[in-house]
């Protein structure tokens, strides 16, 4: 998903000469393009990250569009401060870039894992969150960010939520390919079911998918998918329409649940007085020192497919029974 | 109205609007009164035309000062001073204690968290070299809020850029909230740090408005650290080097005689 938010960079770049690209020094093997095309806008600020807040902020209330680059915490809660009264209070034109979402980076370590970013994000004034799963909805969302005039932040992975086979077993026997063939907006119904419903955002959607064929595949419970590419604002009117039917809700996200889409979406059932049970699957306090893969923890904190599977197979039982 | 008065009505408008609000951080507002009045009464050049007041950019990074720069503006005429003294630090007003922007014509940048204007004043001047304006940016930071690392941050950024139209003002007072300065963090040899920063200092009396002239129209090549000794409460004999009015305002019964008393200085 990098190189489709560059690719709409450089292309963006072309028209717009107010566009400006600032880096934290991250990005090597990927800015460069960019820095070639315009080495007038492309400014790489060093590691500092609370200064390349402040830049942006002068450069966007002189004038220019910019987006900045960084990975993990280091552009978002680093800089915390920095965005909330820089940024928001003026309402500046800056576009915040986040790549390694989660815990895309894996075994580098707790430090590099951007777990509390949706619910600091959300908490800023003025502040909107684009959170894309697939190269489609993140195509959709950096245009959207880019023509948007206010703060916008992009929560991107390199890797998006591909099309895959579940498991060789089952696809041998059985259609188990995983497609993504949707039509893109701030909430999108990736996959259909009447017996129970996911929420996810980011690639994670992947788990969610996958659990859900699964359910399909051996059980016979069909369990519906959406995507929620769009946090801030988050289109309530929708939600409330698409959850009407559903007595549980299930959120999924790489993130702590506090704070981030389970949060998001406890709020709207709380506020419209809704009977309804949320639960939120997302990374667990306990499990912070965990050191893995991306989906090794995914599969410690029980938000992998299998994981998924098994929840839902066992609490829709228990519900029968 | 010519800089040496324009200082003592920014100082009068302060006494006045912070006794009324029961509101401080006058020391500080006394210590930069002379450099203001030099940069909005002779430096700063103006729009002809547009709601944008400035050709040329001005950011109080220290943003607890922000009475000092509203007084200036209302006193050269494009705030309303009588709702300045009026409203000032009341409900509703336009005018919170830590400078505000929304509402306020000439206001470049909502401040008052330290060591954020001066990013965003690099960012402006970088701004301006990118669309070859000849427009130049003066940011003011304070000796204490030099403590904060993204002042070092900002200034090595400047300096990368050879920004020669960026000029910071180090409000060098040698007080912090706390106390002196050289007792918490020492940092008497500012103008070698900026200097080994890649800055061209000049180091000055912040009161004498002849040395405030010629430090703000210096040309220089690189980005400029104007290292200006000034006095805390400068203007009021019992408020100079006195850090309690960090905290404190002009008492109903000390009123008049401290205004007769800066009238008298002027």
């Amino acid at each position: 998903m990098r190189n489709t938010v560059l690719n709409i960079l450089n292309e963006y770049a072309k028209t717009n000469k107010n566009l400006m690209l600032l880096t934290g020094d991250l990005g090597a093997g990927a800015l460069e393009s960019f820095e070639e095309k315009y080495k007038d806008r492309f400014v790489n600020c060093g590691i500092s990250e609370q200064n390349m807040i402040g830049t942006a902020t002068g450069l966007a209330l002189s004038g220019k569009k910019v987006v900045i680059y960084s990975i993990g915490n280091f552009d978002t809660l680093r800089v915390l401060e920095f965005i909330r009264n820089l940024v928001c209070y003026n309402n500046a034109d800056v576009k915040i870039i986040s790549i390694g979402a989660g815990v895309e980076y894996g075994p580098l370590g707790f430090t590099h894992h951007s777990t509390e970013d949706i619910a600091c994000m959300n908490a800023m004034p003025n502040m909107k969150i684009f959170s894309p799963a697939t190269k489609e909805e993140c195509e959709v969302c950096t245009k959207a960010m880019l023509e948007d005039d206010g703060p916008c932040y992009l929560r991107l992975n390199k890797k998006g939520a591909e099309p895959e086979e579940i498991d060789e077993k089952i696809s041998k026997k059985k259609n188990g390919k995983i497609t993504y063939n949707y039509e893109v907006s701030d909430v999108c119904e990736a996959k259909k079911g009447k017996d129970g419903i996911i929420f996810a955002t980011g690639p994670i959607l992947r788990e969610a998918m996958v659990g859900s064929k699964f359910l399909e595949l051996m059980n016979g419970i069909k369990v519906a998918v959406f995507s929620v590419p769009v946090l801030k604002p988050i289109n309530e009117e929708k939600i409330k329409k698409i959850i009407k039917n559903y007595t549980t809700i299930y959120t999924l996200e790489e993130h702590f649940t506090t704070g981030g889409l389970g949060s998001i979406m406890c709020d709207i059932v709380a506020k419209n007085g809704l009977n309804k049970k949320v639960i939120k699957l997302g990374l667990k306090e306990e499990n912070l020192s965990f050191i893995g893969k991306q989906k090794s923890i995914r599969y410690k904190n029980d938000i992998g497919a299998r994981s998924i599977y098994s929840r839902i197979l066992k609490d829709l039982s228990v519900t029968k029974n | 109205m010519n800089t040496i008065d324009l200082a003592e009505k920014i100082r009068e408008d302060c006494i006045i609007a912070t006794n009324k609000a029961r509101a401080s951080h006058i020391g500080s507002m006394f210590s930069i009164a002379d450099i203001l009045a030099v940069l909005y009464g002779e430096t700063l050049r103006q729009n002809k035309k547009g709601t944008d007041v400035f050709y040329d950019k001005f950011i109080l990074s220290k943003g607890h000062a922000g009475l000092a720069v509203y007084s200036a503006l209302a006193e050269i005429g494009v705030l309303n001073k009588e709702e300045l003294l009026s409203t000032y630090y009341q409900d509703g007003s336009k005018f919170s204690g830590h400078v505000s922007k929304t509402g306020n014509a000439g206001i470049e940048l909502s401040t008052g968290s330290l060591g954020q204007g001066v990013c965003a004043g690099v960012g402006m001047a970088l701004a301006r070299k990118l669309d070859k304006s000849d427009s130049k940016v003066f940011v003011l930071v304070g000796n204490g809020e030099c403590n904060e690392g993204s002042v070092w941050e900002a200034v090595m950024l400047a300096s990368a850029k050879k920004l020669d139209n960026f000029t910071i003002i180090i409000d060098d007072n040698h007080l912090q909230c706390m106390g002196d300065s050289k007792k918490i963090i020492d940092m008497s040899n500012m103008a070698e740090r900026f200097s080994a920063f890649g800055f061209e200092t000049i180091e000055i009396d912040g009161h004498n408005h002849k040395q405030i002239k010629l430090a703000l129209n210096k040309k220089h090549s690189l980005p400029l650290a104007i290292i200006a000794k000034t006095i805390k409460g400068k203007g009021v004999k019992m408020m100079e080097n006195n850090n309690d009015y960090h905290a404190k305002y002009v008492k109903d019964e000390e009123l008049d005689s401290v205004l007769a008393e800066l009238r008298g200085r002027a």
